[in-house]
């Protein structure tokens, strides 16, 4: 048995022959099976980049707190710190001040503030390593200077800053010059990471900053797990609405949000690789259908069916390293534009992070080749135990496999209808389950990715009818070379059509979203000028309007009525709410409402008795029932139930807002600050010059965003399109896979038919005879995989619109059809399949006649 | 005198430990060493801060508070207790603060926590008979009411350690630290002793070169002590001493040893002896016996004479400090031997010093006599030349 191996060996030779002779066919394999690669390590890498950038915000500013005490949106009390670290506590404690600045001089960074106590630091947060960093002097000049800041080395070279250095600094819509007092060194990469976007500050100069004299955001401890007595006696030292919360619930609440965002991406990720599957699925089967002949005849000579099975998957592993390696590199370079397209969106829609740089994570690298070989490996096997389990004989018959795959064909057809019903169910039952959700979206997808034999077929012989009347022989040829050779052009028109129904599927999604969030804006939007503090997060405005500025809004000429609004993070036992207290009489009348207790005219009135109004996104968030619910919420006098007056439409957060009274707001957490005001102007006042007017105004006490109806939405839809910039990257690397795979698919199987085309050429087919011969075939397949696309996109849509987007942030979209997405997708699939045509088309007219027939 | 050099400590180690906060994220157990040569640099010439340079004109109670003025100031409470049923304990609790700025270049900020001074405090608790010794450090700012000294009525804090004056001559001393208590009523016998020149004391050759020093050398204490396990109720004699000024210190010294004993027949002495690093003693050490009435007889380097007898070696820190003294001042007939309660009071802080509950036993005038008092020693662990 000791020649064994080596015959195994040449048989490896003759695979590797075969791959080095059909190099084009080759090439296309592995740039399929690298796109695939590289959109799905792309997106990990963003995915990833993105969460390891918010833990280390959140690590470099919790340290090693384990809870933290929290006064609301109001902070805590800085002498209730004072007093509880006079009172002896025998466990850390550290007040913090956080909060984010913008930089004029850095181009605008988003810069993170972080106020402290040098002194109470030391068991919680880490920043340095070196003896040598901030000299004595930039010491005391930190501790008693105002504006004295600590930045990072890297951050004050890459600005030419040194100690003693000015800059100036904004925040609220205020300029704040500021002097560098000593640079920090960190003391590993993560560290730098983490402080390459931090001011740090003396908490007095936090105060200073922020405007928030005799107030800290929060008070880190540190309780060790088996202390809970100290955590009861903390508590008790408190008085009402200030709360021992563990860090956790901060950083919990956060990651749960942005996961069903992430999970979304890695789906779509996954889309891509899927289609790139039925490439190499397409790629092997015609691989080995081009060489059952070779097996044959190989299996005649006694070579095993495991030795051909073993030959064809060495093959496979060959093409899906090289895939894979190409994949991962191109995926490195993806998820570099990918990183800041995501941090784009996360910023946007859920939290500032400031952490830029993160190294590409090995694990993604790991598992995107690990992936991008192993799927081509499983695919590969397919076709790999087909060419094992013929016997020698039929294995020479090329006319056994086609006719035995137009056999299973309805067989495929009941499959994928049985497949579709699973993934239904699937969908109907998974209820809340994101991973399940995408499970049944992925099943109903490949259902109708197996039933393309089916349609096409039957939709060949319809076409026969319409092309032989109008090409004549050639479009009786056509169709049925078509269906000949159905078990390689039906993978082909597969793949190209899950590509194109994604498209569909994704811009109707995005489309209906957009519609959505525009009606929805119209309807809420009634001020004719909208105030606010600009500030780092784009959704939400949380920082102050000077209370000089809301009296001169309220003298103002021509000014109607200003209504005022209060944004605010409340704690509540499932984490931290955002709240938006306002005084609008008709705020009750213009949200649009899921369900309420009341008629909208009386709305209002309950919120003024203490009702709130939940969002959908919180309600679904929190479970509350439709009717009947309660929201609870940590108020200054402790925790308190909400009568819920109705849950209204809101595609401002993903996490949910409450609409309280202001005036019930402010009683029940001393908090007189506002964020935005409405302005809604005498009739025949012209918005937008009024706008500009008070925002020049205005510019003594505090620069503010000043802004007409009309230039909010815009804005608003800015940044929405910007949001989904990462969505539409990806739809087109899902296409370009598609084209890929099309362009592979159809150009091997015309290059296979190249005898028989040449001998339609010698028996006198002219050279646009063939060209049209051919450009029927693709384009007959092209057509049908654009007509198949159409109802798998809109029912793609629909599960988007109504499943997953509901699932994943609890927003209610209205389906928007236009014919745009169909007719681009239907043009794109046509032309993909067309051009696919044209190489092989070209290349046959080039040849000789005879040659063409010699091959083989 | 161990003022003087207190002055540095306050400064450096105070600001040591932001320092060392900063730069390695904490860990004071783990006693990183500090950069000495950049503290020298940042603090070296502090210009614009009153210099010790003439005696005051003292007004108690309000210069039992704050100097702003000066660059360091200190309170420092040392005290020998018993309890009823004999068991015997030693305690230290120190204040101090180390000003960053000159009060003439604070500003006005609207923040409360802006601080232009820094508190460093030292709290330790000898149990003599189990023959444990626990010490403890804070830093703060005087800032935000973490901590603060203030005259009327006299009070100085640091978290919850602090001193408070109740009624007049009565002072309330209440310390606490991982289960380790000290809550303790003083009550003032002499009133303010002056050292020195009308508590002008002078360190060195300069002018500058001195502070301004006062001590309350008999406080009667009553209260408690909590040890890890048991609270006793103690009584004894405790020490104050208050001291301010600005770069007092000369150079070539290596350390220094003070002493305080308070004798059982009513009267109380303090001396210093200032090492230098050739081994010789400094001409500016000196000293006060405090008569049983009260009155004060000054001390100079040739009036007494220290004779170490014995030495103990620190296994933490592997500083030999000595451990037995005989002491005589022949112009007042005295002989005394001065032994540590327990030979492992060595504090290990932010700095390495030793200080320690002693007992003293010896003839005065021919009569036997004997007391109670407390020993520093620095200097021993590593040189302190050149960090101050």
């Amino acid at each position: 048995m000791k020649d064994r191996p080596l015959f195994s060996r040449s048989l490896f030779r003759i695979g590797w022959r075969y791959l080095r002779a059909h190099l084009w066919q080759s090439m296309l394999m592995v740039l399929g099976i690298s796109i695939g690669v590289a959109v799905s390590v792309g997106i990990d890498i963003a995915n990833l980049s993105a969460s390891r950038a918010f833990d280390l915000s959140t690590e470099t500013i919790a340290g090693r707190a384990t809870h933290y005490i929290s006064g609301g949106s109001q902070g805590v009390d800085d002498a209730l710190y004072v007093s509880l670290r006079r009172a002896g506590l025998d466990i850390p404690t550290a007040p913090v001040i956080t909060d984010y600045v913008t930089s004029p001089y850095m181009d605008n960074t988003t810069l993170q503030l972080l106020g402290v106590d040098p002194f109470s630091e030391a068991p919680f947060r880490n920043y340095l390593g070196g003896d040598d960093g901030v000299p004595l002097d930039g010491l005391t000049t930190f501790l008693t200077q105002p504006g004295s800041v600590l930045l990072s080395e890297s951050k004050a070279a890459v600005y030419d800053l040194s100690p003693g250095d000015n800059f100036d600094i904004e925040y609220a819509g205020r300029t704040i010059p500021v002097s560098v007092a000593g640079l920090l060194k960190p003391a590993d990469n993560l560290t730098r990471q983490a402080i390459d976007s931090m001011l740090l500050v003396d908490i007095a100069t936090a105060q200073e900053i922020t405007g928030r004299f005799g107030q800290v955001d929060r008070v880190d401890l540190i309780v060790p797990n088996d202390e809970s007595d100290s955590l009861d006696q903390i508590q008790a030292m408190l008085p009402g609405g200030v709360l021992v919360l563990p860090n956790e619930v901060r950083v919990g609440a956060i990651e749960e949000i942005t996961a069903a965002f992430r999970l979304n991406l890695t789906a779509l990720s996954l889309l891509a690789l899927v289609v790139a599957l039925f490439l190499i699925y397409n790629t092997m089967t015609f691989s080995v259908v081009q060489r059952r002949p070779l097996f044959g005849t190989l299996r005649s000579l006694g070579v095993t069916r495991r030795e051909v099975f073993l030959m064809v998957v060495s093959e496979a592993v060959v093409i899906g390293f090289i895939g894979a390696i190409f994949g991962v590199s191109i995926g490195i370079l993806m998820g570099r534009g990918a990183v800041s397209l995501v941090s784009q969106t996360i910023n946007d829609l859920f939290f500032v992070t400031t952490v830029r740089d993160i190294p590409i994570p090995l694990i993604s690298l790991v598992k995107g080749f690990a992936l991008g070989v192993l799927a081509t490996v499983i695919t590969a096997a397919f076709p790999a135990w087909e060419a094992a389990s013929v016997t020698p004989r039929t294995a020479l018959s090329r006319a056994n496999l086609e006719s035995k795959a137009q056999r299973i064909v309805h067989w495929l057809g009941i499959a994928g209808i049985l497949i579709i019903v699973i993934g239904s169910v699937i969908l109907w039952l998974s209820d809340t389950s994101l991973v399940l959700s995408f499970g049944g979206t992925f099943a109903v997808i490949f259902g109708f990715a197996i039933l393309t034999p089916t349609v096409t077929i039957w939709l060949m012989s319809v076409a026969n009818r319409f092309t032989s009347r109008v090409w004549g022989l050639l479009g009786r040829m056509a169709p049925r070379e078509v269906v000949n050779s159905i078990s390689r052009t039906s993978v082909a028109v597969a793949a190209l059509m899950v590509a194109i129904a994604v498209t569909i599927g994704v811009s109707i999604m995005v489309g209906s979203f957009r519609f959505t969030v525009d009606t929805w804006m119209n309807q809420i939007l009634h001020g004719d000028i909208y105030v606010s503090v600009p500030g780092a997060t784009v959704s939400q405005p949380l920082q102050a309007i000077d209370p000089r500025a809301i009296e001169i809004l309220r003298e103002w000429e021509g000014v109607e009525r200003v209504d005022l609004l209060q944004n605010a993070l409340v704690d509540s036992p499932a984490g931290p709410i955002q709240i938006s207290a306002n005084n609008n009489p008709n705020d009750g009348l213009e949200q649009l409402y899921r369900s309420s207790e009341y008629a909208p005219e009386d709305i209002w009135q309950a919120i003024e008795q203490g009702a709130v109004l939940v969002s959908e996104p919180l309600a679904n968030r929190l479970d509350l029932p439709l009717q009947g619910g309660e929201l609870q919420l940590y108020t200054k006098d402790g925790l308190r139930s909400f009568p819920v007056a109705g849950i209204y439409y809101d595609y401002a957060s993903s996490q949910g807002n409450a609409i309280l009274a202001l005036e019930k707001y402010r009683e029940y957490w001393d908090d007189d600050q506002v964020a935005a005001a409405a302005i809604l102007l005498e009739p025949g006042m012209d918005a937008a010059a009024t706008a500009d007017n008070i925002k020049l105004q205005l510019a003594e006490i505090q620069s503010l965003l000043v802004r007409p109806n009309q230039v909010l939405r815009d804005d608003a839809l800015e940044v929405f399109d910007r949001t989904f910039a990462i969505t539409s990257a990806l739809q087109l690397m899902t296409t370009i896979v598609a084209f890929v795979g099309v362009l592979s698919a159809m150009m091997s199987l015309q290059l296979d038919k190249q005898r028989q085309l040449g001998i339609l050429k010698a028996i006198g087919l002219t050279g646009r005879q063939m060209w049209r011969l051919i450009t029927l075939e693709t384009g007959l397949m092209g057509t049908v995989a654009g007509l198949l696309s159409m109802p798998t996109g809109y029912i793609l849509a629909l599960i988007l619109v109504f499943i997953i987007n509901q699932r994943s942030f609890g927003w209610t979209l209205q389906m928007q059809l236009s014919p745009e997405p169909f007719i681009q997708a239907f043009v794109i699939a046509v032309s993909a399949a067309v051009l696919a045509g044209l190489y092989p088309a070209l290349r046959i007219m080039k040849r000789n006649t005879s040659e063409a027939i010699r091959f083989d | 005198m161990k003022n003087i050099y207190w002055a540095g400590i306050a400064g450096i180690a105070g600001l040591a430990g932001v320092l060392l906060i900063l730069f390695t994220g904490g860990l004071i157990g783990s006693q990183p060493k500090i950069p000495s040569a950049s503290l020298v640099a940042g603090f070296s010439s502090p210009t614009g801060f009153q210099r010790a340079e003439e005696p005051l004109a003292w007004e108690f109670p309000k210069d039992f508070g704050p100097h702003p003025e000066y660059q360091t100031e200190w309170w420092y409470y040392t005290g020998n207790l018993e309890s009823k049923s004999g068991e015997r304990f030693g305690y230290q609790l120190t204040f101090f603060k180390r000003a960053l700025l000159p009060e003439a270049q604070w500003i006005d900020r609207e923040s409360a926590w802006a601080a232009d001074q820094i508190f460093m405090g030292h709290f330790a608790l000898s149990d003599i008979r189990a023959g444990k010794h626990y010490a403890f450090e804070r830093f703060s700012r005087a800032g935000a009411g973490l901590a603060g000294a203030q005259s009327d009525p006299y009070q100085v804090w640091l978290e919850n350690w602090q001193v408070t004056q109740t009624p007049e001559g009565k002072f309330q001393l209440t310390a606490e630290q991982d289960g380790i208590q000290i809550d303790l009523t003083l009550t003032d016998r002499k009133g303010p002793i002056l050292h020195g020149e009308q508590g002008y004391s002078q360190k060195g050759p300069e002018k500058g070169n001195a502070s301004h020093y006062y001590s309350q050398s008999r406080l009667e204490t009553a209260g408690s002590v909590k040890t890890e396990d048991e609270i006793f109720q103690v009584s004894g004699l405790s020490w104050k001493d208050h001291e301010f000024s600005t770069r007092a210190l000369a150079s070539g010294q290596v350390g220094w040893d003070w002493f305080s004993l308070q004798l059982d027949d009513g009267s109380e002495l303090m001396f210093f002896q200032i090492r230098r690093e050739d081994g010789s003693i400094d001409p500016y050490s000196s000293g006060t016996l405090v008569k049983p009435n009260g009155d004060v007889v000054g001390l100079a380097r040739e009036d007494f004479e220290i004779e170490v007898q014995d030495s103990w070696r620190s296994s933490e820190s592997g500083a030999e400090y000595p451990a037995l003294w005989r002491v005589e001042i022949p112009g007042i007939d005295l002989q005394l031997q001065i032994q540590p309660s327990l030979p492992d009071q060595e504090m290990n802080l932010s700095y390495t010093y030793w200080e320690g509950a002693v007992d003293t036993t010896g003839t005065s005038n021919g009569e036997s006599i004997s007391g109670v008092g407390f020993v520093e020693m620095t200097g021993y662990a590593s040189s302190f030349e050149g960090e101050f």
